[in-house]
This record gives structure tokens, C-alpha cells and sequence, in this order.
């Protein structure tokens, strides 16, 4: 990656650019990079972490589709209607999730009056919100897939992670240019080597996993294409609904006319749905409830067996009716695809991206390769420091130290100080109170303290400190949280294993691998110290001497 | 069940092959405290890791389709490698036995499913 001397033929110039490209470019995102990529390879396991976090949920019952009747469901919509015309009659949008296998209960949806989503969970057989004790109010997973791909920013978060992934697509690209060694080093890794085993971490887990890297970056831009790429279709259309109602095939989005009008019964709607899709419904939307465009959008239930095998999955029905009239307007029939070319491989690089195929084979290996992601992005920013650690490149003069200082502090917070937040975020869920208000949101403000606690706590100690006291902390806390749930919630890895419910089995076991990993690496870098110091002794004893 | 036994084999074809691959270099072979890596040998390791490979989309592509059994398997490919590199440089002997006994089960599994 150094170049002592400046080659004057092309390549070499080009290469070195590349390779400055690569270190700076590298660097600032890569603080970013490993935020994205640690939540979103978390996130590979959102519905069983989030099963994991709300141990009271299962106290509901199971459901099995298998005995689903549509009597049933007509009286979930029915619960779900009541609730929803009694606590949000002035609604622009309303949502009823029918129960199924990853959620017993009947979740409603709407948008207050400050345009922001709200959401309860009924019980299936009463249609009574669930109480506290029997609800762990929490965004479970759904809080890594957020920070993965928003930071908890709405659409400043959204086009951050964008520009961020875009410079994620240059750092890979040049690397590959910078990288003369690709084939010989492919399989080399030495460690206990200093800069030597940092630089071959992070060759080795890029080149390694390259594929992967390469898919995820292009597919997580391609996902929001219509949000970082819109002048292609602001310059051809009038109305962007326009161009979704061609790119869906599906009919036009109805503006509001303000004028008032009742709301056709739901239970009607999902016995018409049913009937046109010739299959039970899992879902329905009503948009404008109570004004006179309103449109209800009531989709089939997904089926995995017909999809397994599919990149690009087949409709699992939609059926358009008047919510006024309770008229049909429109009806994707189930098992096809009548949409564009172009969609249709937006879609399928979508189901890439979200690992929405091949079930847990293909979450297992996205889990272990985003991780060898952000192992690549980790050892990428400490390199750096690594670097010039040993001798200053003096790159802002007199600020050098202060920067490097800086960029250190930043690492620290960034890479364990994160793994301290996102652990720390499951002991918050077992320590708040049940019947706090809020709650969900403050286990994520906690998540937040935490990890600025860790940047604190990293601009206050010297930093080869500061490493080994996170990355402690961060193994404790791994290490001890099966303890902390046997004794907030009594559930332990045994019982677990008794009732074969793998997702805790899994998450737990998981963290206590990640626990013994930072185990691992403290007792290294301790071990390290000590080494160094005996060194600088025996050095110090010599000049005494002479 | 069968799943994961199939996915097991194909990972472990994977790893096997990976492992071939590598000690086919001159610098990797010498990580096992052996010598003579003769062209011969070269050639011959580099042979069968590449059937290895091949045999490994096998289980793959029964269990999930061509389509979504290509991705895995490029998948498998990365993973088995990531896991290779580093038993390589920490056990680098225990690394190769598993390999060798890895390999071995493997063919010795898509034989007996050919055959049977």
C-alpha cells in the first residue's frame, strides 16, 4: 500500500491515487461502515431477537395456520375495526395484521394526527390492547434493522447510509486495484505480527468475502433506487404515484377529496378479498378511512413453500376495494408476476439483500460474511492508526497528534464502543420497568447513551487503555446476559433447549461465542502490554547503565 | 434434518477444497512442516480440489434449485475459505487432518448417493 518512491509511468500514479483514495476514503466511512454493517449483520436475526426480547408475547399462545379458519379471521378484523374506529376514527391510514405464526396477536396500525405510525397488539380471542405484563413493549430486532439502514433518521438517515455505501462500493473497488498481491496473498493470514497480521486481517477478510461485500453494497443501494435515483422519474412524470401505479401495475393512488363518508364494513371487504383470491387474507389496508377516496388493500397470506427456490417471489394476492362502496377494483391474483423487467430484477435484488430466500442456511452465511465485513472495516480503521503509530506520516503538520488523537478516540467509540451499545441494548430490555411509558423507545435512547458513554469514556483514558476496558466491559456484558435473564425473566439456556426454541438457544449461545472472543482479545492485548512494558524496562535498565 | 446434513456436506466439500487449493502454494504447504511439494503434487491437489468444488454445488442445488442453490453455494464458497485461513494460521496441521477426513466423508458421501 506504501509507495516509497513516486513512479512517474502511469499505473503507478494511478495506484497510488487509488491507494489514497482507499486510506482516506476508507478511514472517514469507515465509522459509519461499521455501524451499518455490525446492526445490519445483527439484523440478519431481527424476528428471533425480537422473539428473544419479548418473552411475555409467547404467554399469548401459538397459532397454527393449519386450523386458521376464516371465522376466525373475520373476527380478528372485526377486534382490530372496533379498536381502530374508536381510537383513530380521523385517521389517514389504517392497518390490520390478521394473527399468524410469528405474531399470535392482532396487530393494528395508523397514522396519528401528527402523521407519525402508531401501533397496539390485541388479543386474538378478546380484542383487548395486551397488557404490560403480558407485553414487552420493544422494537426488538427491528431496532438493528433501523439503525442499519436510517440510523433511527427518517430520510436523512436514509440517504447517509447511501452516501456512506456508495463510498463502501469505492473503498472495495479500489482496493482491488491496490491490492498487487490478490491471488498470492489470497489465503495468507499471519498472526502475532504486528502491522504485517492487521494488514493481512483485513486483506484476507475482504478478498475472502468479496462476493458478498460487492452483492450487499450494489443491492442495498438498489433497494432505495427510487429515493437516491429520482430524476428519472421526476422528469417523465407529473405525479410519482403515477409512475408506482405503472411500475406495480396496480391502480393509481386516489387523492383525498375531503369529503366525509363511512367506511364500508372490513369484515365485508375480507370475505370479497377472500373470494376473489381464493385464499385466506393476512393483511388489510384501508388509506383515508373516512374520507370518500378511501381504498382498502387486503393481501393473502405469504406462502414459503411456493417460493422456495425463488429469487423473485410471486404474488401472494392483492385485491383493491372501494372502502366506500366496498366496489372491487383491482385484483393481483395469486402465484404470478405481472410486473416489469425492471422491477422485477429490483425485486429480486431486494430478496438478496434482505436474505429473504433459502431460510436459515442463507441467514447463517450472511450472519458470518457480514461479519467478516465488519472485521474488514474494523481492522481497515485500526491499520491506520497501527500505521502511524509507530511513526508519525505528520500529514497535518503540527495538528498531526491532535488529529490522530482524534481518529483514535473515534475508532474506539466506533468499533467497541458499538459492540458495548448493541449488547448493552439487550440488558436494557430485561432491566427497564414493564410499565414504563415509552418504553420501547427508551430501551433505543439507552442504546444511544450507551455507545456516547463509550466515546466519552474513550476521550478520557489513553487509548491502548481504553481498548482493553471496552472490549472487558463488552465481554462481560456478553458473557453474563443468560445470567441476567434467568434472573429478570427466570428463562435460562436449559429451558430453552427443553422447549426447542432455537431463536433464544441461538442468541444466547451466539453472545456467549462473542463473549469469549472478547475474552480472547483482551487476554492478547494484556498479554501485549505486558510485553511492551518488560521491554521498555529492560531498555530503560540499559541507558541507566551506560 | 436432511437439510442440514446436506448443507453440512457441502461445506464440508467446500472447506476441503479450499484447503487443497492453498496447500498447492508453496507457502502454505511449508505452514504444515512439510516438505516436497512437488509439481506433480502441485497439480494433483489443485485436480482434486477443483472436483471437490464441483461435487460441493451438488448438495446445494438438490436442496434449494439452481437459482437461489448458485447463491448459497458462492456463499458456502466464502464462508468455508474465512474458516480455512484462519484454522490455517493457528492449527495449521489440525486445519489439514480435517480437511483430509472432510474430504474424505464428502466424496465418500456423494458416492454412496450415486451409487445407492
Amino acid at each position: 500500500m506504501t509507495q516509497t518512491t513516486v513512479m512517474e509511468n502511469e499505473p503507478g500514479r494511478f495506484r497510488q491515487a487509488m491507494a489514497w483514495l482507499h486510506t482516506w476514503g476508507g478511514l472517514v466511512a469507515s465509522w459509519a461502515l461499521f455501524a451499518i454493517f455490525l446492526t445490519g449483520t445483527i439484523g440478519v436475526f431481527d424476528d428471533d431477537i425480537t422473539h428473544w426480547m419479548n418473552p411475555e408475547r409467547n404467554a399469548i399462545g401459538e397459532f397454527d395456520p393449519q386450523s386458521s379458519t376464516q371465522q376466525q379471521r373475520i373476527d380478528a378484523v372485526h377486534m382490530g375495526e372496533a379498536y381502530l374506529r374508536e381510537i383513530a376514527p380521523q385517521s389517514h391510514f389504517w392497518r390490520i395484521r390478521l394473527p399468524s405464526e410469528m405474531d399470535p396477536a392482532i396487530t393494528v396500525s395508523w397514522e396519528d394526527e401528527k402523521a407519525a405510525f402508531q401501533q397496539a397488539r390485541l388479543h386474538p380471542q378478546t380484542g383487548q390492547v395486551i397488557p404490560a405484563q403480558q407485553e414487552r413493549a420493544t422494537q426488538g430486532g427491528h431496532h438493528f434493522v433501523h439503525m442499519h439502514f436510517e440510523f433511527h433518521a427518517g430520510m436523512a438517515g436514509i440517504w447517509l447510509v447511501g452516501f456512506f455505501t456508495m463510498i463502501m462500493l469505492v473503498a472495495l473497488v479500489s482496493g482491488i486495484i491496490i491490492h498487487k498481491r490478490i491471488f498470492k496473498d489470497f489465503f495468507t493470514f499471519r498472526p502475532g505480527k504486528g502491522q504485517r497480521s492487521w494488514l493481512d486481517a483485513h486483506n484476507a477478510s475482504s478478498v475472502l468475502s468479496l462476493p458478498f461485500q460487492l452483492m450487499i453494497a450494489y443491492t442495498g443501494l438498489v433497494v432505495f433506487v427510487s429515493i437516491y435515483m429520482p430524476a428519472g422519474v421526476l422528469a417523465n412524470y407529473d405525479n410519482p404515484q403515477t409512475f408506482f401505479a405503472e411500475v406495480f401495475n396496480q391502480p393509481e393512488h386516489r387523492p383525498e377529496t375531503g369529503i366525509e363518508a363511512e367506511v364500508y364494513p372490513l369484515t365485508e371487504l375480507l370475505l370479497k378479498a377472500e373470494t376473489q383470491m381464493q385464499k385466506p387474507a393476512g393483511l388489510i389496508n384501508v388509506e383515508h378511512p373516512g374520507d370518500s377516496s378511501a381504498v382498502a388493500r387486503v393481501l393473502g397470506v405469504f406462502d414459503k413453500d411456493k417460493n422456495t427456490g425463488r429469487l423473485l417471489f410471486l404474488s401472494s394476492g392483492t385485491v383493491f376495494l372501494d372502502a366506500v362502496t366496498g366496489d372491487f377494483i383491482h385484483l393481483e391474483a395469486p402465484e404470478t408476476f405481472d410486473k416489469s423487467q425492471a422491477f422485477a430484477a429490483q425485486r429480486v435484488m431486494r430478496t438478496l439483500h434482505f436474505a429473504n430466500f433459502g431460510g436459515y442456511t442463507v441467514r447463517w452465511i450472511y450472519f458470518i460474511l457480514g461479519m467478516a465485513g465488519t472485521v474488514m472495516m474494523a481492522t481497515g480503521a485500526i491499520l491506520f492508526m497501527v500505521k502511524r503509530r509507530q511513526r508519525s506520516l505528520n500529514e497535518f503538520g503540527a495538528q498531526t497528534p491532535r488529529i490522530y488523537r482524534l481518529i483514535e478516540i473515534l475508532n474506539i467509540s466506533a468499533i467497541s464502543g458499538l459492540m458495548i451499545a448493541c449488547v448493552a441494548y439487550f440488558w436494557v430490555n430485561r432491566l427497564l420497568p414493564l410499565e414504563m411509558t415509552e418504553r420501547a423507545s427508551w430501551e433505543i435512547k439507552w442504546f444511544f447513551y450507551i455507545w456516547l458513554g463509550s466515546l466519552l469514556h474513550a476521550a478520557w483514558r489513553p487509548a491502548a487503555r481504553a481498548w482493553i476496558e471496552q472490549l472487558a466491559g463488552f465481554a462481560a456484558l456478553c458473557l453474563l446476559l443468560p445470567v441476567i435473564n434467568w434472573l429478570t425473566t427466570g428463562q435460562h439456556l436449559l429451558q430453552f433447549f427443553a422447549q426447542a426454541d432455537w431463536s433464544s438457544v441461538g442468541l444466547e449461545l451466539t453472545v456467549l461465542v462473542f463473549g469469549l472472543l472478547g475474552l480472547w482479545t483482551v487476554r492478547v492485548l494484556l498479554r501485549r502490554q505486558k510485553k511492551r512494558r518488560a521491554t521498555n524496562a529492560i531498555y530503560k535498565t540499559h541507558t541507566e547503565t551506560a | 434434518m436432511q437439510m442440514w446434513l446436506m448443507m453440512l456436506l457441502a461445506t464440508a466439500l467446500c472447506y476441503a477444497a479450499m484447503a487443497g487449493l492453498s496447500l498447492a502454494m508453496p507457502r502454505h504447504y511449508s505452514q504444515l512442516n512439510a516438505t516436497g511439494l512437488s509439481a506433480a503434487y502441485q497439480r494433483l491437489l489443485r485436480l482434486v480440489s477443483m472436483a471437490l468444488l464441483i461435487f460441493s454445488l451438488w448438495p446445494v442445488i438438490s436442496m434449494w434449485g439452481v437459482v437461489v442453490g448458485i447463491v448459497i453455494w458462492l456463499g458456502l464458497l466464502s464462508v468455508a475459505a474465512v474458516w480455512w485461513v484462519y484454522l490455517l494460521a493457528y492449527w495449521p496441521r489440525f486445519a489439514a487432518t480435517k480437511a483430509l477426513i472432510l474430504a474424505f466423508i464428502g466424496l465418500l458421501s456423494c458416492l454412496l448417493f450415486v451409487l445407492g
